[in-house]
């Protein structure tokens, strides 16, 4: 059977895509920072750093409430990829590391964990931000209901 | 002749159709209203019409407290599912069964107020 309520819960439904979008965005970020140290030479590539693009996602509208020009509904967001960080690596003289090599130099892996820790802190805020619209939206059908039966 | 053949009172008729649409009803040819679905058993005359709508969504609102059992159960038993999927499902289903719990308390007043009244 169709949701009844489908249309009213569609809010419900973009917020937890943004929930799901931040999700994955922090786990990109806690790969970064978990590889961070993995070290390369000429010959094996180190750790390159990650990072997601954001998309848009519009659903077609099967009545016409609440669509756009071009008769489509928000849908949320979603990861539309996962992009590699095409910074070149920076080099240590380090003579003895295994990754070493004739001349003594090791690349490290592009990760700044810096960027890192301000790409976790907005992730988390995105984060909050779209769990604090769900909160604020169910709250908004919740006081339309409650009104309902007050008198 | 008796005197029960009164003609029908033509000035309340237009009236009382918008405060009763619950009780049967007998199908008018017309336009019916745009944007409305037709419940299920509206038009079905002596029975169904508001109960059946009603028995309608309360098997949605029990598919819905079903879903979200399964999710917690899923989630607990450490499945593929989402912890804020399960949240989604909860907060759905709470919306759900508040707003059907508000029409039902909105039933149960219109009838106590109908038979309250004295005749």
């Amino acid at each position: 059977m169709d949701d009844p309520m489908q249309g009213v819960f569609r809010g419900f439904d973009v917020a937890a895509a943004g929930l799901r979008a931040e999700l994955q965005r922090s786990e990109i970020v806690a790969a970064n920072l978990g590889n961070m140290h993995r070290t390369g030479n000429v010959h094996k590539e180190p750790y390159r750093r990650r990072t997601v693009v954001f998309e848009e996602v519009l659903e077609q509208a099967k009545g016409g409430r609440g669509a756009d020009a071009r008769g489509r509904l928000v849908a949320g967001t979603a990861v539309a990829k996962v992009v590699e960080d095409q910074t070149p690596f920076p080099v240590f003289h380090q003579p003895g590391h295994p990754d070493a090599d004739e001349n003594g130099n090791v690349l490290g892996s592009n990760v700044d964990v810096f960027q890192e820790l301000v790409e976790l802190a907005q992730a988390e805020r995105s984060f909050d931000a779209n769990l604090q619209a769900m909160r604020v939206y169910r709250t908004m059908l919740q006081n339309t209901i409650t009104n309902m039966g007050a008198r | 002749m008796s005197n029960f053949d009164l003609p029908p009172l033509q000035g309340f008729d237009p009236m009382q159709r918008p405060f009763f649409p619950v009780g049967p009803r007998v199908p008018e040819s017309g336009p019916q209203e745009p944007g409305l679905p037709e419940a299920p058993g509206a038009t079905g005359g002596g029975q169904g019409g508001f109960g059946a709508v009603l028995s309608t969504v309360l098997d949605h609102v029990r598919d819905l407290q079903g879903d979200v059992s399964q999710k917690t159960r899923g989630l607990v038993l450490g499945e593929d599912v989402e912890l804020h999927d399960v949240m989604l499902a909860a907060d759905k289903t709470e919306v759900s069964f508040n707003l059907l719990l508000e029409v039902r308390n909105k039933l149960v007043e219109a009838w106590e107020k109908l038979s309250r009244s004295s005749v």
